[in-house]
């Protein structure tokens, strides 16, 4: 039972980097319709930028913590003004988009990989050390960090996207586009501030997993893919979905192995996924898988 | 096409111009790598090929080696040379990837033509052994393994003992030396973890218990489920049996979750400066690993580590393997002398006649080893100790075989 209780808890953790990634493509996503699947190298360079501040310019962790939110956000925004604006405005379909994402996504890890090296990078140790034991589970202060931040991050979002007219804005195309436009909304004005905020979304999580287990080029593609099975989980568009999917699969993940070899992991993660794309597509909360604009 | 078929109509060297590039073309396909080949068979440099990560998770390892092997090269070639001709390699990127691992291979081996490649990695080795016996190429092997490699053919040759080799020392190691009872494994999903899988047998035979036996996939994000369910069972020691990058991050998950009083077992790939780095000196202090070869201390092994300080300006890493690499030079000094002295030619086929009929080879760094029946060399055991942020040698096994 002890054990159960800690994979459980090491479960939401690890589910809780996922829905941090998730949440960024989700907005994304529901908000512009663009498969954005250049937000892993996003998560990547940020991750990047942080191992050039901290490690190799020696800046404090939090200042160097920080400027991870604007560079982020200028590399969601650089996207889609540079890229994706461009070809929507020539009437691109938006499995055109999808397929430019994965290119813009291989460019910036070769990229990053020709300035940094293909080689892993880590933060060092000791930036934030020690656990705490609550009766026989342990939780390093590092991952109640990004739990926390998790869930401050999703209510945070939460209340933005309810209480603000940007929000409202967002929600509005989300919904329904022509009628958004109807009403005023100024779509590709809220297509940019979308990418800024779906990118400056994926910052803190970059910063979490730089210091936790470090970076190679192609960890963002990897975390992503996690990411976007817990979107499906949890449902297209929704913002408390994306957070339940990537808990639950993070915690189905650590949970399935109580009793099996943990080499069954990966298989349980993408296995959650093809029950919930059979019998239920429209995941926790969300809109229905075929009714997505690809 | 159109503007192909009005060249060929408009031009009328084009045809001569053909036969011409084709003549060359055969030229060049029959050419050995460097020089021309002699009558003999033998000829002006010996060149061979080298397969190693140089990007990459594990490039700061494999680039390393690849600066020691140069180092080898230029030693022997000041000296005068293999029998008075230069050696000579072509550097490929393996990226440790199988795939690539081929695809580097097959250029080494059908553009320029090497008889042998020098390859590392589990998976990688595996993965060209079979292609190596296809196109009667020598594939030397330094630095895996995996005991698969074993049986992989008879053109793979490995100058560094495998995971058959060692492990059953490290076991009585465990047993006698840290009176361990009860181990825990965690090991990576795939070649490379393989020889756990001799650690347990020979733990089992004699007289301990594995406690857990958990795997985790390549570039995992995260060991918390393999760290929880190893925890629960309250092992006295844990085998951690992965790669470079990834050993010293699963140390760390351990020692944060409270494991850092139980001592960690390993072999070489642990012992690395970022074991330290990332880990820190307290978790590090308990890991015991192998090496596979007497102590790493002699004045030679100094000299090319000063060098290798005052040119990089930092540690190398992985001494034992960037030793290895070195030392795997002297082995095809040794094999192309054999067929120099028996006028065979510098091929694939005559240079498996060399080691096979040879067996014994002495190196400058890491010793003496002698190949066994399958070609994969057997040679003394130490168990390391890292000891305030050192590697240390602690124990040595003098008689090793599988």
């Amino acid at each position: 039972m002890e054990v159960l209780l800690q994979l459980f808890i090491g479960g939401l953790i690890l589910g809780s980097i996922y829905s941090m990634v998730a949440l960024g493509f989700n907005v994304i996503l529901a908000t512009t319709g663009t498969w954005h699947f250049a937000h892993g190298a996003v998560f990547t360079a940020t991750a990047y930028f942080m191992y050039w501040l901290y490690v190799q310019l020696e800046w404090p962790f939090l200042v160097a913590a920080l400027l991870c939110v604007p560079f982020a956000v200028a590399m969601g925004v650089g996207i889609e003004l540079g890229v994706y604006r461009t070809i929507r405005h020539r009437g691109a379909a938006p499995v055109v988009l999808m397929v430019v994402a994965i290119a813009i996504s291989t460019f910036i890890e070769n990229v990053l990989g020709i300035v940094f090296g293909t080689d892993g990078k880590n933060l060092g140790s000791g930036i934030v050390a020690g656990s705490i034991t609550v009766g026989t589970v342990f939780i390093t202060y590092w991952q109640l960090i990004m739990l926390v931040s998790a869930l401050v991050m999703f209510s945070g979002f939460v209340w933005f996207q309810r209480r603000t007219q940007l929000g409202t804005a967002m929600r509005a195309l989300s919904s329904n586009r022509e009628m958004a436009e109807i009403v005023g909304v100024d779509v590709e004005r809220v297509y940019l501030y979308t990418f800024a905020i779906g990118s400056a979304l994926a910052a803190p999580a970059a910063v979490l997993v730089a210091s936790y287990v470090g970076m190679t080029t192609g960890i963002g593609f990897t975390v992503l893919l996690i990411a976007v099975a817990a979107v499906i989980v949890g449902g297209l568009g929704s913002v408390p979905g994306t957070l339940l999917g990537g808990l639950f699969i993070g915690a189905a993940t650590n949970l399935g192995v109580w009793k099996i070899p943990t080499v069954w992991q990966s298989s349980i993660a993408f296995g959650v996924l093809l029950l919930f794309i059979v019998f239920r597509p429209t995941g926790f909360f969300g809109r229905k898988i075929r009714t997505a604009k690809v | 096409m159109r503007a192909l078929q009005s060249l060929i109509r408009r031009s009328p060297g084009f045809y001569a111009s053909l036969a011409a590039l084709a003549m060359l073309a055969a030229a060049a396909s029959a050419a050995p790598a460097e020089g021309g080949t002699a009558a003999t068979g033998q000829p002006d440099t010996y060149t061979f090929g080298l397969a190693l990560p140089q990007t990459g998770n594990d490039a700061p390892y494999g680039k390393d080696q690849t600066t020691w092997t140069g180092y080898a090269i230029e030693e022997i070639n000041k000296a005068g040379g293999v029998g008075g001709k230069k050696l000579a390699m072509i550097v490929e990127d393996s990226q440790s990837d199988p795939k690539r691992g081929i695809a580097a291979f097959r250029k080494l081996t059908s553009i320029d033509k090497v008889p042998l490649v020098i390859t590392a990695w589990s998976s990688v080795v595996v993965a060209i052994a079979p292609i190596a016996e296809r196109e009667k190429v020598v594939e030397l092997s330094v630095g895996a393994t995996s005991p698969k490699i074993r049986t992989a053919g008879k053109f793979t040759v490995s100058s560094y003992p495998l995971g058959d080799v060692d492990m059953p020392f490290l076991a009585r190691f465990a047993l006698e030396e840290l009176k361990l009872k009860k181990v825990a494994v965690i090991y990576i999903n795939n070649d490379t973890g393989t020889p756990s899988r001799v650690f347990i047998n020979a733990f089992k035979k004699d007289g301990g218990a594995i406690a857990a036996d958990e795997a985790h996939e390549p570039g995992a994000l995260d060991y918390s489920a393999q760290v929880a369910k190893i925890k629960a069972t309250n092992p006295d020691g844990i085998l951690i049996y992965s790669l470079t990058n990834e050993s010293p991050r699963i140390a760390k998950q351990f020692c944060d979750a409270g494991l850092n009083k139980i001592p960690f077992l390993s072999y070489q790939a642990i012992s690395n400066p970022e074991l330290i780095k990332q880990a820190g000196i307290e978790c590090s202090n308990n890991v015991y690993y192998t090496v596979k070869s007497p102590p790493l201390t002699g004045a030679k092994v100094r000299e090319v580590e000063q060098r290798f300080r005052k040119e990089a300006g930092r540690d190398v890493n992985g001494l034992d393997g960037a030793a290895q690499l070195y030392d795997a030079v002297y082995f095809i000094k040794a094999i192309i002398e054999y067929t120099q002295k028996n006028n065979l030619p510098y091929t694939g086929e005559s240079l498996k006649k060399a080691y096979e009929s040879i067996k014994t080879f002495d190196r400058p760094l890491t010793g003496t080893i002698v190949l066994d029946h399958d070609n994969m060399a057997v040679a003394p055991i130490t168990v390391y100790k890292t000891t305030n942020g050192k590697f240390e040698p602690f124990k040595t096994y003098k008689q090793a075989g599988p």
